[in-house]
């Protein structure tokens, strides 16, 4: 904790960047989760439904879903897409708009992300197939 | 061993990798507050919604043995596990010798 003069320490807020660059950052950490998921799922090449960690924005959220491996890896064959949980598509984050739902469905949403999420979404794809588009 | 108990080594071992993600989330993005992880029943039904809370100093003795699991009290599969210690929210089996230890090793993302 700094006292007196003026801290020189970034701040947390600093360090994560806007809201769109700090949100899409939060969902990439979960799907790099979900992908050695995937990993571990195509080894059983039997498996239907895969139960993967929703990508929400919400740090604390760990909840899972099943998809199967074909739903899984159409969405991550774009880099700005993500799945949540039904409920949970946040599309405006404290007044920011940084995705828009593409594909509602009764356990699950897709969701792409717009503007500069999207852009960071991508650049942190790390299997980095997406375009510009 | 039997395509059952495959399978349910298979549904078991995906369910510890989940749980692996889960505790690395916890811990870099929420922080663990209260020294409890919320993960997903680790039993050999993949269509198994439960969640348990358990202590991570317990998670974390189970994962240094390829073979424990946590699962839901009930949930566990008597013809290829044994039950090792049971509690109100969860029991930890042991996989028995042979297959089905072998699946829980050959899968564990520890190594």
């Amino acid at each position: 904790m700094c006292h007196g003069a003026p801290c020189k320490h970034p701040t947390v807020d600093e360090f994560a960047g806007t809201i769109s660059e700090r949100v899409a950052r939060n969902q990439s950490t979960f799907r790099d989760a979900n992908e050695r998921i995937e990993r571990t799922a195509a080894q059983f090449i039997e498996v239907e439904q895969v139960p993967f960690i929703c990508e929400c924005p919400r740090r604390d959220c760990t909840e899972v879903i099943r998809l199967s491996l074909a739903e899984y890896e159409l969405i991550r064959g774009d880099g700005r897409r993500f799945f949540a949980a039904s409920g949970h598509e946040t599309c405006v984050v404290e007044g920011e708009m940084v995705a828009k739902v593409v594909d509602r469905g009764p356990l699950f949403s897709v969701l792409e992300k717009v503007g500069e999420a999207g852009h960071v979404a991508r650049e942190l794809d790390p299997r980095g197939l997406s375009g510009d588009g | 061993m039997d395509e059952r108990s495959r399978r349910v080594g298979r549904n078991e071992a995906l369910f510890r990798q989940v749980n692996e993600e889960i505790e690395t989330l916890e811990r870099g993005l929420a922080g663990i507050a209260d020294q409890t992880l919320h993960i997903v029943c680790e039993c050999g039904d993949l269509r198994c919604q439960e969640r348990i809370a358990v202590p991570v100093r317990k998670y974390e003795e189970t994962r240094s043995e390829s073979a424990l699991f946590l699962v839901i009290p009930g949930h566990e599969i008597p013809s290829t596990e044994d039950v090792l210690e049971r509690t109100q929210r969860f029991n930890v089996v042991r996989k028995r010798e042979g297959r089905p230890a072998q699946i829980a090793a050959a899968t564990d993302p520890r190594g």
